[in-house]
This record gives structure tokens, sequence and C-alpha cells, in this order.
């Protein structure tokens, strides 16, 4: 009865943790009447991806920001204590191609005028430890050999703030679609290639117009070139884009290595399955990849070379310095079906991947830091670092073992599930 | 126009409105004030006269003896889709009106008055800008009469979806820019009006002291009256209106995330100040805080829920009120929803919602949201004469609506055919 009682609270009060902790916003009162608000993670073992492991550790999060890490750190006064000795301390789990968490249709426009902050898979996703993610739109390729080709349509990066719709969009749009490339013919190729020639000219035109109007040779009313058009190819070229393109089979992937050797640019393989016939050709592109462990292609024995799937892809890609992230075969909340396979699991996927001869460092990158950098965003978020954002889980064990369960999610600095407290998962206790 | 004949012909012929009425010794709950326990209610040409404990009995009133009755402003039901047609549009018909699909000669209007329900708001079907609903009272005199107002409030149906989103942006943005310019012009016009105050001053003190006026100042430039902007349609007129918060909206949401995205447009409007009562189907609850912030006004079904995966229960009106939010209850059922309208009300305050709130929810602030409070939701002199008697407290389960007069009208008494 007790624990009921204390689920209405919590539901009550879910997303108003902020309210909870602060004397009540007065909106007329001016900015500097507005005092930091801290929260402390005390004594957990802090996994903080880019730097290392610290035992017994101390987070400390000013408002949305995580402030200090370390050991004997001074707390505030009025900080907001959570006791975590014993258990784990993460950044939240980065899913970097899923569906459906938080959006409420699968209509066109766009992804942020359809979120719904208040929507069960927000709930359900914080109740796995996923704090972020890459969503698109509609299916976009559709399903093909049970997982989903992420095309980069209607995408955006969101964050699972639960009851806070300005706090979702991180990124929008969060990634350019080259599905063109691969899944067309020689002359939509040959459409794809002569844009990135156009972007290419154009920044050679830039460049040199720049020049000229430092050493003031610009012919009089001189204008700066325009972009013909290619507004998206240039942004692909300079490095302030991320292309997003499906590729499964060694074909398909050495097919987009050849545009990235004609056109470098931040290019993102999604649903790679034979990358591991070809990982030094990857590893020099320096393409990302997203990969599926469990998913099985299987081997046509009338090609003659290597090929189908390989649960060691992964640890083959690592070895040939190759960055990915990993999701799993159902990149949604999936309620239907079998269970641990959609990303209420999504450690158990990277989990797989070590099954295969991943290490666990790059196994916890693969959902934290480096799904982040391959949907942009990884200057704020995937890892435990000063001024990063506060998207911080705490774990009852280790991430990888199947009994681990999430204790506690924030986003922005506010707890947003207790499992304790949360109707999810609450009865289920670890012995 | 049949409608109206049979309207007319259903009631009995009304009394002269000029007749005054007094309620004695009754224990007079009149929600603008504190109880009073024997106040005389004195009405007169269908307005409220006088309320209070030593209130006189004007001579040749009809006399209402009220003594250990309790006397309540008549019930206010905001939002009702009564007479809705079949047609529903879709899209911005901000220009459609209730009015034109409402049908005063309802079966359902006869019963109504004796659960204590007296005024009703009355919601254009139709798209996201559906139309402007209308505000009646049961008085059974004919439509014209019966309509206290055709544009009581703008109704506008929302959902999360970016379709929704796009289009409500575009209106908005389109009436704002109206609202801009009106702005501007005012502006312009008051400079102007100073100036040419001014200029015509100093012509006089000129002309005064004699001076003739031989070499023109060619400093100042000849005054120009600023043109006045290009008024909007009257279909954009009805936008502008509900963003200066003139015309009340009506918000139905689907769900609290679409309140938020609806939010989300206003933010990006600076200076309008629309008045909004928020109509959320179900979950209103998961929003409370934010709701409470905005001390935003909630309508809702006086009716518990459970907590998802319980069978605990959950006071939406309570918790929202806890977090700052004004409620009103509505409801759109029938007979029965009416009959049963003050017990869920009861369980309400029963699990945590104030008396006092709970009270003003289908009264006072229920009027509030049709714009009519001036004249309605409460006993005050001056309002409209409507007056339920009950033969107790409102919210004990065995108190019976025993008499119900609106606009000083007799329009049922128990025990009466």
């Amino acid at each position: 009865m007790r624990r009921i009682a204390g689920s209405i609270l919590w539901l009550l009060t879910f997303g108003s943790a902020w309210a909870q902790e602060t004397p009540k916003k007065d909106d007329t009162k001016k900015d500097d009447a507005k005092k930091p608000v801290y929260v402390a993670l005390v004594g957990g073992d802090v996994t903080t991806v880019t730097k290392g492991t610290l035992r017994g550790a101390t987070v400390l999060i000013k408002d949305s920001k995580i402030h200090r890490i370390g050991h004997g750190i001074p707390l505030p006064d009025g900080t907001v204590q959570h006791d975590v000795r014993g258990r784990r301390v993460l950044p939240g789990f980065v899913a970097c191609s899923a569906y459906g968490l938080g959006v409420s249709g699968w209509g066109g426009g766009k992804l942020s005028d359809m979120l719904d902050p208040y929507s069960e898979t927000v709930q359900l996703a914080l109740a796995s430890g996923i704090t972020t993610a890459y969503l698109e739109l509609g299916f976009g390729g559709g399903f093909f050999g049970g997982r989903t080709m992420s095309l980069g349509q209607g995408s955006a990066v969101v964050k699972m703030a639960y009851g806070r719709l300005d706090e979702m969009t991180v990124l929008e749009p969060a990634a350019v679609d080259l599905s063109a490339w691969t899944q067309g013919g020689a002359s939509q190729r040959h459409g794809v290639r002569e844009k990135f020639g156009k972007a290419r000219e154009y920044l050679q035109k830039l460049d040199d117009f720049e020049k000229r109007k430092s050493q003031n040779r610009l012919k009089p009313n001189e204008q700066a070139p325009s972009t013909g058009g290619v507004e998206q190819e240039v942004k692909l070229l300079k490095g302030e884009a991320l292309a997003r393109v499906s590729a499964s089979t060694a074909d398909e992937i050495r097919v987009v290595l050849q545009l990235l050797s004609d056109f470098p640019m931040k290019c993102v393989l999604v649903g790679v399955d034979e990358g591991w016939t070809l990982p030094e050709e990857i590893g020099r592109s320096n393409a990302y990849c997203i990969l599926t462990p469990r998913n099985r292609v299987y081997r046509d024995r009338g090609v003659n070379r290597p090929n189908g799937s390989s649960i060691e892809q992964a640890a083959i890609l690592r070895k040939a310095g190759v960055k990915f992230g990993i999701v799993p075969t159902s990149p949604m909340i999936d309620l239907d079906g079998i269970a641990g396979r959609d990303l209420l699991n999504l450690p158990l996927e990277a989990a797989f991947a070590v099954r295969g001869g991943l290490d666990e460092q790059t196994a916890i990158e693969s959902i934290t830091i480096t799904a982040a950098e391959l949907i942009g965003v990884s200057n704020r978020i995937g890892s435990i670092e000063e001024g990063k954002d506060a998207d911080l889980i705490v774990l009852d064990g280790d991430p990888f073992d199947y009994r681990t369960f999430v204790d506690l999610t924030f986003v922005n600095g506010r707890l947003l599930y207790d499992k304790e407290k949360s109707p999810y998962f609450s009865h289920l206790k670890r012995k | 126009m049949l409608a109206l004949l049979a309207a007319a012909l259903l009631q009995e012929a009304p009394k002269t409105p000029d007749e005054v009425t007094a309620i004695t010794q009754v224990r007079a709950i009149p929600i603008s004030g504190s109880d009073i326990e024997s106040a005389t209610i004195v009405i007169k040409n269908g307005k409220i006269a006088e309320i209070g404990k030593d209130a006189k009995v004007p001579e040749g009133a009809t006399i209402i003896p009220g003594k250990g009755l309790v006397a309540m402003p008549g019930f206010v039901n905001a939002y009702t889709a009564f007479s809705w047609s079949r047609s529903m549009g879709g899209g911005s018909t901000p220009q459609n009106l209730a009015f034109d699909e409402f049908n005063p000669a309802l079966d359902i209007f006869d019963v109504l008055p004796r659960t204590g329900f007296t005024t009703y708001g009355i919601a254009p079907g139709g798209g996201v800008i559906a139309g402007q609903g209308l505000a009646m009272k049961l008085n059974g005199l004919p439509k014209e009469q019966m309509v206290v107002s055709r544009s009581a409030f703008l109704r506008i149906h929302v959902r999360a979806d970016s379709s929704v989103k796009d289009m409500l942006r575009r209106e908005f943005e389109a009436a704002k820019k109206h609202l801009d310019a009106e702005k501007k012009y005012e502006d312009e016009k008051k400079k102007y009006e100073e100036e040419k105050k001014k200029r015509e001053e100093e012509e006089k003190k000129k002309k005064e002291s004699g001076k003739t006026d031989e070499k023109k100042d060619e400093k100042t430039q000849p005054l120009q009256e600023p043109k006045p902007p290009q008024k909007p349609d009257a279909r954009m007129q009805i936008l502008v209106n509900a963003l200066k918060g003139e015309l009340p909206v009506v918000l139905q949401a689907e769900s609290p995330a679409a309140v938020a995205h609806f939010w989300q447009i206003l933010e990006t409007l600076e200076g309008v100040a629309p008045r909004i009562t928020y109509l959320c189907a179900s979950e209103a609850w998961k929003a409370a805080d934010r709701f409470g912030e905005k001390k935003a006004t909630v309508m809702l079904l006086p009716r518990l829920e459970f907590v998802p995966f319980t069978h605990d229960r959950l006071n939406t009106a309570a918790e929202l009120h806890r977090a700052g939010a004004k409620i009103v209850f509505a409801t759109a059922g029938g007979y029965d929803a009416h009959e049963d309208f003050l017990s869920g009300v009861a369980e309400m305050v029963k699990y945590g919602l104030p008396r006092e709130a709970a009270l003003k929810a289908f009264t006072l602030h229920a009027a509030e949201v049709l714009g009519i409070e001036k004249s309605s939701g409460s006993l005050e002199a001056g309002k409209d004469g409507d007056v339920v008697l009950l033969s107790g407290d409102p919210l004990s389960a065995t108190s019976r609506v025993t008499r119900v007069l609106i606009q000083g009208r007799p329009v049922y008494e128990e025990g009466k055919p």
C-alpha cells in the first residue's frame, strides 16, 4: 500500500521534480534572483566513458549541467543528495537510430511539431536508461530483415525530457539523407555526384572570393557566389552536417565508400551487416557505422567472397579503428512480440557485441559517446564530463548484465525516473 | 422558423419581466461572497435587485418562502455540443457560428433546468479553428432571447500534430500582423493628434499676439494624418479579437502534449494576451505543474480517474487546483449526466478539491469561460435573477433541486408539471 501511495505521488509530480527541489519559480522576478539548483549523486562508481571510472565518487549537478566530478567535492548548501553507494553512475544511453519515442504521429512535417512529452514511450525510454534518441518520422526505408533503414528523413535528435516539450529537440534536422546514392541506379548516382561537384565548385569560388576580399581586390559591386541549390551538399563538404545512408552488404558499403573517397564528409552507414569483410576500407574512409550485433544475414555460398553477418563484426571493425553505434533489431519501444530485442534493452545489444569479442569500453561507448558523436551531439551528450548536460543514469549493477535495472534517470539535471516510485518495473526486485 | 414557433408554443407564456419576486429566509450560497444563513433575495425586472440578511421585501412582490432551503446561482455548463450539425468541417473556420446550427427546441432543454442548470455554452462543430460558440439561458423564450451571446468564445480543437500546428501557426501569425499594424496605427494616430493640437495652439497664440503669418516656417513639415491599416476580413478579425483577449478561447486538446505545442506557438507571438480555457480530454494531470505555473483555467468532467496500472483514485481537479490552476466543471452528456453532476462534484470534494473551488467551478468560473461573468455565475445585485433552490446542501447526496428561476422567471418547481 505504501508503494502504491508513493506511486501516486510520484506520478503526479513526475516531471515536476524541479518544482519540488526549488522554491516556486516566479517569472516576474529578475533572473539574478534565481538560485542555482544543486543535485549530487554521492558515492557511486562513476563510469565517465571518456575519462575512466571513478569508484565511490560524487557527481555534482548544477541546474541542467554536470558541475563537478570527483572525490570529496564540497556540496553547496541545499544540495539535493542521492545516495548511490554500491551502484553505477553512467551517462544516459543514446539510441542513435530510433522510431516513435515521444512521437505522437507518423505523418509528415517537422518531427519537433509532433512530439508528445507526456507519452508512455518517453517514460519507458527513461526506465530503460535512454535519455537521448535520434528519431525519424515514418518508417523511412521500411523494415528490411527485421531492422530499420534510417535515412535521415524528418530526423531530429530528441531528449526524453518528460513533460518539457521545449527541452526535447536538441538538433533538427539531424542528418542528410543520401539513400539516393545506394538505392538508385547509375543516373541517380550521376545526379548525386553532380550536386557534390557543384558544391565543391562553390566552395572553391567562395574561398577565392574571401581571399580577394581580404586583400581588397574585389571587383566593384562583386557579390559573394551563390550556393545554387546545393546547400545540403555544401554543408556536408564543410563538415557541418552528417550524411546518413543505409548500407548492409559489402557491395552497398563499397559504393558509399567510393562517394566518400571522391567527396570526403562525415557519413553514417546504417544497418551495416557485412562491414567485417572490409574493415580496413571502412576505417580509411572515417565513416561511422550503426550495427545490430544480433542481426543475422545468412551466408550466400554462391558468392565467392566472405559474406553474411558475423557476431564478431563489432570487434573486427574496432580493430580497424572504425567508430560505431549500436542499436537493437527493433529500434523502438516495442511491447509486442519477443522481449529483449527493442530499445527497452539497449545495453543487451551492446553486450552481444562483447560476446563477439568486443572490449567492454568500446561497447559502452557504442551506446553513449560514439552514438552521440554520430548523431552530432557529442559536445553536450554521451559522457560524464564537467560542463556537459546532466543526463545521467544510476544502475543497480553492470550495464551488460541482463539482471541489471535502471534505478534513477536524470535528464537536464531533473530526476525523471525513479524505479522505486514509478509504476514501471518497481515490482521487479533484484535479489 | 418552425423551430422558433415550436419553442414559443412549448413554453408557457412567460411572465412579465417587471414582476418582483422575493425569496425569503433562505440559506444563500452567493459564490461571490460568504454564505448568508437567512437571506432575502429580491429579483426585479429579471435581475437581482438586492440580496442580504436585511434586504427588504418590496410591496406586492411574489414571495417564495425559502426557509430550510439553499439558494445558489443557476449552474453554468460552459461547454456542450447540443445540436451540433452533422456536417463536420475541417481546417480554419473561425467565422462559423454555433448559433447557425443551434436548435432551441430540443426536448432536453425542457428538462435540464430541473437539474439546476440555467446557462449553457454551446460549441460549434467543425475542425481545428472550429468557430464561435454561443452562450444561452434556458429561459423558455424564443431563440433570439434565449441566446445571451452569439459569439461567446472561439473553439479551437488541437492535436499534437505537425499539420495542425502549421495551420495554427500560419493563422495566428497572420492575425498577429494585423494586431501589430493596428497597434502601430494607434501609436501614430496618437502622435499625430498630439502634434496637431500643439500646432493649433501655437497658431492660436500667434493670432492672439497679433502677429500675422507672413513668413511660413519652412522647417515645419505639413502634418500627414496616418492612414489606417487595411482591415482584416471578418474571418481574420475573429482571430485578432481572440489574440487580444476580447473573445475568449476554449482550447479543446486531445492530450497535454497538444497543449504544450499550442503554448509553443503562443510563445513566438509577443504581446498577445488570449483568454484561454483548456479543455483537456484526458491526462491533464500529467501537466498539472505547467497548468499551475500559467494559472490556467482548465475545464474537466467532475469525475475521478485511476492512477495508471493501479486502482488508486486520481483526482485531476484537486491536483490541478493544488498546482495553481483554476477549475471549471462541465458535462457533455445528456440528462443523466446532468442529474449525476452534483454527486460527481461532491466526489471531487470528498477526495481533495476544496469546496469553494468546486462550487465556483460550475458557477462563476464557468461563466468566465463564456465571458458572461458580469451577468451570471453568482448571486449579486445587478446580475441576472438565475436562482436555484435546493432542499439541502448542494454537495449532499440527499439534496434535491426544488425550484429554478431564470432571469426571474420560474422555469421549474418540484412537483409541478
